[in-house]
């Protein structure tokens, strides 16, 4: 496990650029346009990018620098544009119902969040210190956040937007608790994600071809 | 005793400083915005002619009214008075007055004098007091979460309440200066100060009746009691800006001991800084819209939000 000799300024590091991570998600939580969400979880991978290349170079491990790079061009450059080059197509500007109104969302995103960091606490304090709990109880945060989004809100951007942060969350774990995973894993898990966000935005473009709108609101009068 | 002394005209100072500068600050932050927006602007002095000119106006007081409304402007002035003796406003070590409360009592003092204008504004018995007192109260009971959180964290990283124990921490221990938590508090509490301070996107102090908050409490008082209150309003986005710089934001500059020179260098550098943040903050008001009074609550849940972060990610940062 990673952490057990890191020196003070990479401390203070790791826990700078988790609470920024932490807070791009609150961000997306927090709005009702999705423009901004596409761009908050654009600095989000960044952010991610930055400490894994941070940790990379700490450890002096290749296959880091690699997946780093990937980061940056799957997560940070390739699906934002993506997304917002379909929300420039179908000129989508914001969300308009919500299933539960901003205020709620974000205190509710706060509840997961002290969640995320009493499960991490209870299940790893006894053999970590105490940077890599922070770091992993804001990882799962970002899960809790990423499920919170997909079924707080109704456009199908933001069940895909939720989806890539849970994954963000994911990743964001796996680099902070086992730095040394095989570069072939992260490999995989990247181009999943490339396949999951073109598959789910040609489904998209379908469902708004068929029914006239990216609204999931009225998806449950199609049963039976 | 020597020591004692100059402690004491130190601390003299420091209340000449905050009430001499403060319509100077306001001044200022009008004048930034009012250029932001292409318009020349009123001069940075304009406040002192605006006190100097209700000072010698007279008092028009309604018959129906009581003692409080006489004493509310008194009471606030006061209140900011004292909270001048409990913050570091130009020294790094404590005054002989410094441990007389610590910045919850700040708090107090600071809810003491609004508290007043509420009743005052109140006891006039015009429809005007009544929904501006109801609209500040909203406010405060929004606002007030966020700050009492501030102060623990505040109280986290420093292990005390007392302001001059957390500018020292946070001096002599810089990866505390560097951490999250503090840039979380940093965040929180200037937006408070915004909302305080009746900047957008709350922006209370507008003329417009459907929006007046600030202005409807204090409609109906004239002359030297305007003055007072306005000068205390000046007084309180002074010293929120002292908190804000001095204890969280930029410690350094502040005088470390008890010749004159410090004390120079350290007005100097505290007005400078006003005048940075006062840029900041008029660029934030001229570029943002202003909020309805329902929605207020999402920018202070944000705030909300930012306090608690700052105390879950304290709990485990490692350092």
């Amino acid at each position: 496990m990673l952490g057990l000799a890191l020196p003070i300024y990479l401390n203070v590091t790791i826990d700078l650029l988790t609470a920024f991570i932490l807070l791009s998600s609150f961000v997306m939580l927090s709005s009702k346009w999705i423009s901004f969400y596409i761009h908050a979880y654009g600095i989000q991978s960044f952010l991610i990018f930055i400490l894994t290349l941070i940790l990379g170079i700490e450890t002096q491990s290749v296959n880091l620098y690699m997946v780093a790079l990937l980061t940056l061009l799957v997560r940070c450059l390739a699906v934002p544009y993506l997304l917002l080059n379909m929300m420039k197509k179908f000129s989508i500007k914001e969300e308009i119902n919500l299933s539960i109104k901003i205020p709620a969302s974000i205190i509710m995103g706060l509840i997961l969040t002290v969640f995320g960091y009493f499960l991490i606490f209870r299940l790893i304090h006894n053999f970590a210190p105490d940077i890599i709990i922070n770091s992993a109880a804001i990882a799962l945060s970002l899960i809790f956040i990423g499920f919170f989004m997909i079924i707080s809100r109704y456009t199908t951007i933001t069940h895909i937007l939720g989806l890539l942060v849970i994954e963000n969350g994911i990743f964001l774990f796996s680099v902070i608790l086992t730095p040394t995973l095989p570069l072939i894993v992260e490999l995989v898990v990247l181009f999943d994600i490339l396949v999951t966000v073109v598959a789910m935005l040609i489904l998209s473009i379908v469902m708004k071809i068929k029914t006239g709108s990216l609204s999931t609101g009225m998806l449950n009068r199609l049963v039976g | 005793m020597d020591s004692y002394i100059t402690s004491a005209v130190f601390q003299i100072f420091q209340i000449i400083t905050v009430l001499a500068f403060s319509p100077l600050i306001a001044g200022f932050i009008n004048r930034i915005e009012e250029i932001i927006q292409g318009k020349r602007g009123p001069s940075i002095f304009q406040p002192y002619y605006d006190l100097y000119k209700l000072f010698h106006k007279e008092i028009i007081i309604s018959e129906d009214s009581s003692f409080v409304f006489r004493s509310a402007p008194f009471v606030s002035f006061v209140s900011m008075i004292l909270i001048t003796m409990l913050i570091p406003v130009l020294t790094a070590y404590p005054l002989p007055l410094g441990f007389m409360g610590d910045m919850l009592g700040g708090a107090f003092l600071f809810s003491l004098s609004s508290f007043f204008i509420n009743i005052a504004s109140l006891d006039k018995g015009t429809s005007y007091g009544g929904l501006g007192s109801s609209r500040a109260t909203v406010l405060a009971i929004l606002s007030e979460p966020t700050l009492i959180l501030v102060f623990v964290g505040v109280a986290l990283i420093a292990k005390s309440t007392l302001p001059y124990v957390m500018l020292n921490t946070i001096i002599s221990h810089l990866p505390l200066y560097f951490s999250s938590s503090h840039f979380l508090i940093i965040t929180a509490f200037f937006l408070l100060f915004l909302a305080d301070t009746d900047r957008r996107p709350i922006n209370a102090s507008t003329h417009v009746e459907m929006s007046m908050i600030e202005e409807a409490r204090i409609l109906d008082y004239s002359g030297p009691y305007l003055a007072l209150l306005k000068w205390s309003g000046y007084m309180k986005q002074f010293l929120l800006l002292v908190i804000f710089l001095n204890v969280l934001v930029f410690p350094w500059g502040l005088a470390v001991n008890h010749s004159p020179l410090s004390l120079f260098i350290a007005v100097i550098t505290l007005i400078f800084k006003m005048f940075i943040v006062g840029i900041i903050a008029a660029l934030i008001d001229t570029s943002i819209s202003r909020l309805r009074f329902f929605r207020y609550q999402e920018y202070f849940a944000a705030a909300f939000v930012l306090s608690v972060l700052a105390i879950m990610t304290f709990q485990y940062k490692g350092f």
